[in-house]
């Protein structure tokens, strides 16, 4: 799965954890995916809003996939591979309830989601708590919670390889009379008759 | 008896003012991300442009990247991102460029707005 397929899944994990229908349309959702490009409307003081944002985490990744396979695929052949990739997926719970509203998604996720491992995803248990730090904005202290989680994410890569059905070949034969052999210009020798 | 200068007229003025087009957009919540509407809103002002950052060269590793800034004064409100009201914020489209909103100041007691737009766009002979 690409990144961003992966934070729409972990939208629907989110929404589900929160008690909301992920696929709802909601005028002004509760959780909501942060940096987008052309920014997006604001949220109130008093508004719960998840805000989360993934990435792959550096130094923890196995960068070669470590279960190769080969499969028949017609006359060409399929190259399988596999591998485990680490993901971080950092959480910023704004409102009087965010503290608590990501309690309530660790708790969730640690008791497993269907969803989740359905799409080969698994949470790597740590020992993370969400950190209340509350932010001044504007002359208000907003309130404000942070916790990261990290994920096993099962990552699958397919190469169709062609067969070589055929290839260009050209033979450039001495003169009869001089010699027994053809000479290849990359020194492939072939006898004559 | 009320002595406030209203400049709305100078903002207003043939030999000043100019057209000037707004993209207002609306848009929807798809997973957590505000999708914006393939189809804006065009409005059509008048009113004053002037440079507020040059348009300027930044020569990076990877390419030239261009910058800039355009104040607007207009007498009509231009929206910059209010998320209770639901507004996001406005597009201005001048001389083949786009600028996004990032400041309006409402100096309506005066008689008109003054807004600062981001150039989007690295081309464009704005």
């Amino acid at each position: 799965m690409a990144l961003d397929d992966l934070e729409i899944l972990f939208y629907r994990a989110f929404m589900t954890a929160l008690g909301y229908d992920p696929a709802a349309t909601y005028e002004r959702p509760p959780v909501r995916r942060a940096w987008p490009t052309m920014g997006q409307p604001d949220w109130s003081f008093e508004e719960d809003v998840l805000f989360f944002q993934c990435a792959f985490l550096d130094g923890q990744d196995v960068s070669q996939p470590l279960h190769d396979f080969w499969e028949d695929s017609g006359e060409d052949l399929n190259r399988h591979q596999e591998q485990t990739r680490v993901l971080q997926v950092q959480m910023i719970a704004y409102g009087p309830h965010g503290a608590a509203n990501l309690d309530n998604i660790r708790t969730t996720i640690y008791n497993g989601m269907l969803l989740l491992r359905q799409a080969g995803v698994y949470v790597v248990p740590g020992n993370e708590a969400p950190k209340y730090a509350p932010e001044l904005f504007q002359a208000r202290w907003w309130r404000r919670a942070d916790m990261t989680m990290i994920f096993n994410v099962a990552k699958s890569y397919d190469t169709e390889v062609k067969t070589i059905t055929s290839v260009p070949v050209t033979i450039g034969a001495n003169r009869p009379e001089d010699s027994t052999t053809v000479v290849w210009p990359g020194g492939i020798i072939i006898k004559k008759g | 008896m009320n002595t406030r200068v209203n400049l709305s007229r100078v903002v207003h003025s043939p030999r000043m003012s100019q057209k000037i087009t707004i993209f207002r957009r609306t848009g929807s919540w798809e997973y957590g991300t505000w999708v914006q509407s393939d189809q804006p809103e065009t409005l059509t002002m008048r009113g004053i442009v002037t440079m507020a950052s040059a348009k300027d060269l930044q020569q990076v590793p990877e390419g030239d990247r261009v910058t800039g800034a355009i104040k607007i004064l207009t007498t009509e409100r231009i929206f910059i991102t209010d998320g209770p009201a639901g507004n996001i914020t406005d597009m201005v489209f001048w001389r083949g460029a786009r600028y996004r909103v990032v400041t309006v100041t409402p100096d309506i007691d005066y008689g008109f707005y003054r807004s600062i737009g981001t150039r989007l766009d690295g081309d464009g002979i704005g």
